[in-house]
């Protein structure tokens, strides 16, 4: 083979060589795009979810807010005691001790060195659960 | 190609149609993307892009501990679609009809309700039978259920827990999302936050494609506002509240509880009150927040304002004497007929003249210290003007300048006549004298909060007026502790050991143009402990139905006595131990 030819054939591979790197870049490219684009929308998708769930989160977190709210107006908790026939009462003037305590935390304590099950046997009231929770709330999903 | 196969005539009639076509083509190109270019993407765009509006939460109420007086929930309307929902599934249909609380029947009418005649007499299919409006928690209940064709639409709006409890303070938003009156109202700008948007793309069935989107501006939620409202003391003045309406059937009532030393209302309680959660239900005059758009005349509550002020400018003492039997006194030059009283006292100290509340004895003070004294100090004692809420409908009352008095004004303002006042300016005014004689302007608002960050932000602190010396005002709660003895008028206001002070009023309305003798306005105002005061309380209870005149002593006292036992262990506020002498020196 003459070196003329020899020198054609070889530039023929070269540019050949050239186009195939460029049809795999570009085709590679386009696939990446794809999957790039692809993986955008999962994501995006995602977080709208995400979103969603957080508004769904929100609204059941203020739904229980305005229930607990309810259950708690004093109205209702007497309501309950009478439903329940609870023997509570408010607390008179008379029925009430000031201790003056420690005056850096202005707070008083009380000792207390009986164990707990005697605590709650001698005070009932105290270990209660909470009137408000009596009436039985519906979880909400 | 050669020519010599090709006619020259047909290649050229080829080439040109081909070039033409390319032509067309290009011109059309051209037209779609350079000249209409505008238009088409701008239609393109406005079918998939969309700008969405992201609503904000409304801020909260809170009471003073941050109890929830109003909120935002969402609801469901639900209802049903007739052509989809399967009546052959009963079993379901049940449970949905014990789940709404419905008669099945009931609920199987609305199932089957196919078809409906329209206005023009044609008939119409019905894909929509509304069925209840619920809460979450059975929405969530029914779709589990699982039955096609039940659906719902969730909207949200404005909650109140306490239902009733403080309505006239708090407000409502009506239907149209509007804040309608109270706090809602007035604190709109704080509450009501500020809508954002985001500007995406749908698809073909306005499904948003969340990777389109382009520009968004987060919506800001509205804050919380923390009223100075405490829900306990509130629920009490609603129950003792409802308790005198069913014993004396007044036309209408107003009390209110507050803290003497920050002005800081605690409860504010009218009668008739309405439901804001179902304000539609209610006459519209429920609505009105008596304790501050209704004018009365105040009677003898308004006589602290004469003795203060007589205290204040030396003119009397409260051992100086007073004829109370004297009908008429002659002042500038004419004899002025004196109010009348009860019952005749003669010559006493100003003491008794509170004591017994007499009206002669108050006019008498009044005329000592003159038109314009008299009338500055009531001006000063916040009379005549309003306290300066934001609410709307507040009103200032009456109370005349000088120069428009007639003869008789001088003994008569005195006496709490010839003045309008509300309810708020008469617990204002007996505040003063609790709060060692320094006005303070109610204080309904107590923090905004920032519902993201938790921080407060800063409100400008109020500034006292002082209206009368410590000294006045601790002589004037000594001599107001003596209207709450066994020989006041208002013994029946008493908590026996906390030394109440306080002040009734008894006045006529005015019926026709004319004094009635047999409707009055009945109140109380008064303050306790007397040597320490923790808390003011106002009752005023308009036209009670009782054998008689509706004394502020028999109507109204009672109401306070009862108040001020439930609020003692609430606020505990403690029986002083003893009593030590709490008038200061005047030097």
């Amino acid at each position: 083979m003459s070196p003329v030819i020899q020198k054609e054939a070889f530039l023929y591979k070269q540019i050949l060589t050239l186009l195939v790197v460029l049809a795999v870049v570009t085709v590679s490219g386009c696939l990446g795009l794809l999957w790039m684009r692809q993986k955008i929308e999962i994501t995006a998708q995602a977080t709208r979810q995400l979103e969603e769930e957080i508004v769904k989160e929100e609204r059941r977190l203020q739904f229980l807010n305005n229930r607990i709210a309810s259950i708690h107006q004093p109205q209702y908790l007497l309501k309950q005691i009478e439903k329940h026939r609870l023997p509570l009462h408010p607390p008179r003037a008379d029925q009430i001790f000031y201790m003056d305590g420690v005056p850096a935390y202005n707070r008083a304590y009380a000792r207390e060195d009986r164990p707990e099950e005697k605590r709650r046997e001698r005070d009932p009231y105290r270990y209660s659960i909470d009137l408000a929770v009596m009436e039985s709330l519906t979880p909400i999903d | 190609m050669s020519q010599a196969c090709v006619k020259r005539s047909r290649y050229r009639l080829c080439t040109v149609l081909l070039l033409a076509g390319f032509a067309m083509i290009c011109g059309r190109l051209y037209f779609l993307q350079v000249l209409d270019a505008e238009n088409i993407s701008s239609e393109v765009e406005s079918s998939r892009k969309i700008l969405v509006k992201l609503e904000p939460r409304r801020g909260d109420i809170l009471d003073r501990n941050g109890n929830l007086l109003a909120g935002t929930r969402s609801r469901i309307k639900l209802g049903v679609d007739p052509q989809v929902v399967d009546t052959s599934d009963v079993d379901k249909l049940a449970r949905l009809a014990g789940i709404l609380d419905m008669p099945f029947p009931e609920l199987m009418e609305k199932c089957n309700r196919k078809e409906r005649i329209d206005s023009a007499g044609e008939r119409r299919t019905v894909q929509w039978v509304p069925l209840a409006e619920i809460d979450e928690d059975l929405y969530d209940l029914i779709r589990r259920i699982d039955i096609d064709g039940v659906r719902g639409d969730r909207f949200y709006e404005r909650y109140y827990p306490g239902d009733q409890m403080a309505s006239q303070v708090i407000g409502f938003i009506n239907k149209e999302k509007t804040p309608v009156m109270g706090v809602e109202l007035a604190l709109d700008y704080y509450l009501r936050g500020q809508a954002g948007w985001r500007e995406t793309e749908v698809d073909g069935r306005r499904r948003e494609l969340a990777a389109f989107r382009e520009r968004e501006v987060e919506s800001r939620n509205g804050l919380h506002v923390q009223l100075t409202l405490d829900l306990f003391v509130q629920s009490v003045i609603e129950a003792a509240m409802e308790d005198m309406v069913g014993e004396l059937h007044p036309a209408g009532a107003s009390i209110i509880v507050s803290d003497p030393h920050t002005g800081e209302i605690l409860g504010l309680a009218n009668y008739p009150t309405f439901n804001p959660n179902h304000f539609w239900d209610f006459p519209l005059e429920n609505q009105r927040n008596r304790a501050l758009t209704d004018q009365y005349e105040p009677g003898s509550t308004f006589k602290i304002v004469p003795v203060a002020a007589g205290l204040e400018e030396g003119v009397i003492q409260p051992d100086t004497i007073i004829n109370c039997g004297a009908a008429e006194v002659f002042y500038h030059g004419v004899n002025i007929r004196m109010p009348n009283d009860h019952r005749n006292l003669g010559p006493v100290p100003v003491t008794t003249v509170v004591t017994k509340s007499s009206n002669r004895g108050a006019a008498q003070i009044g005329m000592l210290l003159g038109e314009q004294r008299m009338y500055e100090y009531a001006r000063r004692f916040g009379f005549g003007q309003d306290v300066g809420w934001p609410l709307a409908g507040e009103i200032s009352g009456t109370l005349a300048p000088v120069e428009k008095w007639d003869g008789l004004t001088i003994s008569r303002l005195p006496t709490g006549y010839a003045v309008g006042t509300t309810a708020m300016q008469v617990h204002q005014a007996m505040a003063t004298i609790a709060n060692d004689g320094v006005r303070l302007r109610p204080k309904l608002l107590k923090e905004v909060i920032d519902p993201e960050s938790q921080v407060e932000l800063p409100l400008e602190p109020e500034k006292g007026q002082r209206v009368v010396s410590v000294h006045t005002a601790r002589l004037l709660r000594e001599m107001l502790m003596s209207v709450v003895s066994p020989e006041g008028t208002a013994s029946r206001a008493a908590l026996p050991g906390y030394g109440v002070a306080g002040k009734t009023g008894t006045s006529r309305k005015i019926i026709d143009g004319q004094y009635s003798h047999n409707h009055h306005v009945g109140s109380f105002s008064g303050f306790f402990p007397a040597n320490k005061p923790e808390v003011v309380i106002t009752v005023v209870v308009d036209d009670a139905q009782v054998p008689g005149p509706a004394y502020g002593g028999l109507v109204a006292a009672p109401v306070f006595r009862s108040i001020g036992e439930k609020l003692i262990p609430h606020m505990a506020i403690r029986k002083p131990e003893k009593w030590e002498p709490f008038v200061v020196s005047n030097d």
